[in-house]
C-alpha cells in the first residue's frame, strides 16, 4: 500500500507540472480548429456529446482549417496485479508495480476542405515485449485513422440539416462509429499494458485494428435514422499505412480474404438534454490463418451485435450507459482440418456495459460489466500458465470501476480497478496450473493528458 | 429605490430609440450564406432555425437581433466570461466576421420563437406575479419593465419568454456570480432567492 502511494504522490507531481504548464489554449487539433473546449464533443475523451457525434458525422470539418493540424497524447501509469508471476515463478508483465509511459501518440487531426477531414493517429507503445528475451522495448506504428468526404443537405425550410452523408476511409472496425457502445472507442477506453486478458474475444472487438482498411458510405437522416455500409480488406498494397509497424509478417498472424461486408443501423433520439440510441452492428469475415498465405480455406466468422446508449448532458450533471450484445459465430473451415480447433464451429457472446456519472464535466465514476460466453473448444482454449483454460472454456465474467478527475479538460488522472469473477473458464485453477481469476484483478493509475 | 427605478426604467426605455430599433425597418432579405452557417452549424447545437432541443443551448428562435449581435460580439470580444460562452462559442465566434454577425441576428430574430413548455400553475403563477411587479422589498425590479409584457425582449433586452428553464436559471446564476457581465441585471438580481428564480424561469418557459 505504501508503494500505491507513492506512485499516487508521484503521479499527481506531475499532474501539478503539467496543469501549471497548461492554458486555455493550449488544446488539441480539433479544439484548436473550432476554438471550442473538449466538453464541446467529449463527455471525458473519447465518449461523444451529441454535437460531438455530428462533428465526427460532417467529416472534422466544423471550424477553420489550421495550417499545422496537429495535436500529442501521452499516458503514464502504474499498473499492479495481484499475482504478477506465472507457474514457472517469472514475471508476467516486466513494469509491473513500475510508473512508466504506456503510449504516446501524435495525431494529424482536422479539417482539409469543407468536405474533407481527417483523424490520423501515429503511436509509440512504449512497453512491448520482445518474446525472445522478455525485455520491454518501444516501438511506434500506425494507431486509429478516419478520412471523411462528406456531403450535406438543408430541409425545405431552410433551418436544419435533413441530410448528412459520407464515405470513410479507415483502419479499425467500428472506429468510424460514432456512438461509443461500439468496440473501437467503446469502455474501457483505455488499460494497463501487459496485463492478463481474457484470451477470448469476438472478432469485432480488437483482433483486426491497425491490420485492415475500410471503405465505407453512411448517411445519417433527420439526425435519427443512420446507415452505413463497409467493406474490409487486409491493409497491403496500397493500403500499407494503415498497419505500418503492425504486421510482423512472420505468417503468425491472419489476413482477411477478399473484400468482407460491414453495416451499421441505428436509430437516434434527442429530447431535452437527454439522447438515446439503440442499433446493430455486424460483420461476415473470411480470414486466412497465415497471413503470409493467401490461398486456401479460410475460416468464417459471422459477427451479429445490438448496442445501445443513453446519455444525459447539463452543465452540472452528466450521466452515460452504454452496452452490446455482440454474438459470433465461427466456421473454422480452415483452422479444425489443421488440428488448431476442436471443434469445426464454435459460438461466442460478448456482453458489455458501463454506467458513468461525472460532476460539472470534472469528477466522475464509472462501472462496467462484462460477461464472455460461448462453447467450450479444448484446443482453441487449451490448458496453459495464466492464459490458458483446464476446462476449455472461454468464459470470463468482471468488473471494472474507474475513478476519474480532470483538473483540466485534456489531461485526465484515472483509478481503474479491473475484478474477475471468472476468467477462461473457472474461479479456481482455471488454467489447469493453479491460478485463480482473481490473480488478475489489476489496479492501474493512469494519467492521460492530450496537447 | 423608488427614484432609482425609475431613472432605470427611463434610460431602458431610450436605447431602442437611440439606436433605431424601435421602428419597423424594411428588412433587407436573410442573406444565403448566413442561412447556410445556421443550417450547417449552428444547428448542430442550437436546434432547427434555432430551436434547440438541450436546455444547454438556447432557443435563438424570434430572439432580439440586437440582442444577438451583441452577444455574438461580447464572444468575439471575449467579453462574455461564463463557462459555457468560453467553451462553445469563444471559438465559434471568432470565425463570424461583422456581415454574418448581422446575418445571422438577422436569421435567427425571424425565426417562429418556440412554444413554451407547460410547467407546474402554482410556480408559474408566483413567477408571474414577480415577472409584474418585481420584490420592492428586496430592490428586486419587475422584469416586464425591460423584458417586455410578453417577455417578447426588445432591443437589447433578450426575449425571455420560451426560454429552456435550465437555461435561464443557469444565466441568473452566472450573472450572480458575476461570471457574465451584465451591468444592469447584476443589480436586479442579486437578491433573488432560489425559490423565486424557480418560479420566475418556470412562468417564462411556459410561456
Amino acid at each position: 500500500m505504501h508503494t500505491l502511494f507513492g506512485h499516487i504522490a508521484r503521479i499527481l507531481g506531475v499532474l501539478t507540472l503539467l496543469t501549471a504548464l497548461q492554458n486555455v489554449e493550449a488544446l488539441p487539433a480539433y479544439a484548436r480548429q473550432t476554438g471550442q473546449n473538449c466538453v464541446a464533443c467529449h463527455v471525458s475523451f473519447p465518449e461523444l456529446t451529441p454535437y460531438g457525434r455530428l462533428f465526427k458525422l460532417t467529416g472534422y470539418t466544423i471550424g477553420e482549417r489550421q495550417d499545422v493540424p496537429l495535436a500529442a497524447m501521452l499516458q503514464v501509469g502504474v499498473a499492479s496485479t495481484a499475482n504478477n508471476r506465472n507457474a514457472n515463478g517469472n514475471e508476467i508483465s516486466p513494469r509491473n508495480d513500475v510508473i512508466a509511459p504506456s503510449q504516446g501518440s501524435i495525431f494529424i487531426a482536422g479539417k482539409a476542405t469543407d468536405n474533407i477531414g481527417a483523424f490520423i493517429q501515429w503511436t509509440f507503445a512504449y512497453q512491448n515485449i520482445d518474446p525472445n528475451s522478455g525485455n520491454v522495448f518501444w516501438h511506434s506504428g500506425s494507431d486509429n485513422t478516419d478520412i471523411r468526404a462528406v456531403g450535406r443537405s438543408a430541409d425545405a425550410t431552410q433551418t436544419d440539416l435533413k441530410w448528412i452523408y459520407g464515405v470513410t476511409l479507415h483502419n479499425n472496425p467500428t472506429v468510424q462509429d460514432v456512438w461509443n457502445s461500439t468496440p473501437a472507442f467503446g469502455f474501457p477506453f483505455t488499460g494497463p499494458p501487459n496485463v492478463p486478458s481474457p484470451t477470448a474475444a469476438t472478432q469485432i472487438e480488437g483482433a483486426w485494428a491497425q491490420q485492415v482498411a475500410g471503405l465505407g458510405g453512411y448517411v445519417f437522416y433527420d439526425k435519427t435514422w443512420y446507415g452505413e455500409a463497409t467493406l474490409y480488406r487486409t491493409a497491403d498494397g496500397v493500403f500499407s499505412f494503415f498497419r505500418a509497424g503492425n504486421w510482423a509478417g512472420l505468417g503468425t498472424g491472419a489476413a482477411l480474404d477478399g473484400y468482407n461486408p460491414y453495416i451499421r443501423l441505428a436509430y437516434n433520439k434527442e429530447w431535452g438534454p437527454n439522447s438515446f440510441m439503440v442499433g446493430m452492428f455486424g460483420w461476415r469475415i473470411n480470414v486466412f490463418p497465415d497471413d503470409l498465405i493467401h490461398n486456401g480455406p479460410t475460416d468464417r466468422y459471422t459477427d451479429l451485435a445490438v448496442d445501445s446508449q443513453y446519455q444525459y448532458i447539463t452543465g452540472e450533471h452528466t450521466f452515460t450507459m452504454q452496452g452490446s450484445l455482440i454474438h459470433e459465430s465461427q466456421n473454422l473451415n480452415a483452422t479444425y482440418p489443421s488440428g488448431g480447433s476442436a471443434n469445426p464451429s464454435n459460438t461466442l457472446w460478448s456482453d458489455k456495459i458501463k454506467a458513468t456519472y461525472y460532476y460539472e464535466h470534472q469528477y466522475g465514476a464509472t462501472v462496467g460489466l462484462f460477461d464472455i460466453y460461448g462453447s467450450k473448444d479444448a484446443i482453441l482454449y487449451a490448458p496453459g500458465t495464466v492464459s490458458g483454460s483446464s476446462n476449455g472454456s472461454p468464459s470470463s465474467t468482471g468488473y471494472i470501476v474507474e475513478l476519474n478527475y480532470l483538473p483540466v479538460q485534456n489531461i485526465r488522472l484515472m483509478l481503474q480497478y479491473t475484478g474477475y469473477t471468472k476468467f477462461n473458464g473457472g474461479n479456481t485453477n482455471y488454467d489447469g496450473f493453479g491460478r485463480t481469476a482473481k490473480d488478475n484483478n489489476t489496479i492501474f493509475l493512469n494519467l492521460w493528458a492530450a496537447f | 429605490m423608488k427614484s432609482y427605478s425609475k431613472h432605470l426604467y427611463t434610460a431602458m426605455a431610450l436605447i431602442p430609440l437611440m439606436t433605431g430599433s424601435g421602428f419597423a425597418a424594411d428588412a433587407p432579405p436573410i442573406d444565403q450564406a448566413s442561412a447556410k452557417i445556421a443550417v450547417n452549424i449552428c444547428s448542430n447545437c442550437h436546434g432547427p432555425g434555432g430551436h434547440s432541443i438541450s436546455p444547454l443551448f438556447p432557443r435563438l428562435a424570434g430572439q432580439q437581433e440586437m440582442y444577438l449581435a451583441a452577444q455574438i460580439k461580447a464572444f468575439k470580444e471575449k467579453a462574455r466570461g461564463d463557462p459555457e460562452a468560453h467553451d462553445y462559442m469563444w471559438g465559434m465566434a471568432t470565425l463570424l466576421d461583422e456581415p454574418m454577425v448581422a446575418g445571422l441576428s438577422k436569421y435567427f430574430a425571424a425565426q417562429t420563437p418556440s412554444a413554451g413548455t407547460p410547467g407546474n400553475p402554482e410556480l408559474i403563477d408566483a413567477g408571474k406575479k414577480l415577472f409584474f411587479t418585481g420584490d420592492p422589498e428586496k430592490g428586486i425590479l419587475a422584469c416586464a419593465g425591460c423584458h417586455g409584457q410578453d417577455a417578447q425582449g426588445n432591443a437589447i433586452f433578450p426575449r425571455l419568454a420560451g426560454q429552456h428553464k435550465a437555461y435561464l436559471v443557469r444565466q441568473i446564476d452566472v450573472i450572480q456570480r458575476q461570471l457574465r457581465q451584465s451591468p444592469i441585471m447584476h443589480g436586479v438580481v442579486q437578491n433573488l432567492e432560489p425559490a423565486q428564480i424557480n418560479a420566475v424561469t418556470e412562468y417564462l418557459s411556459s410561456l
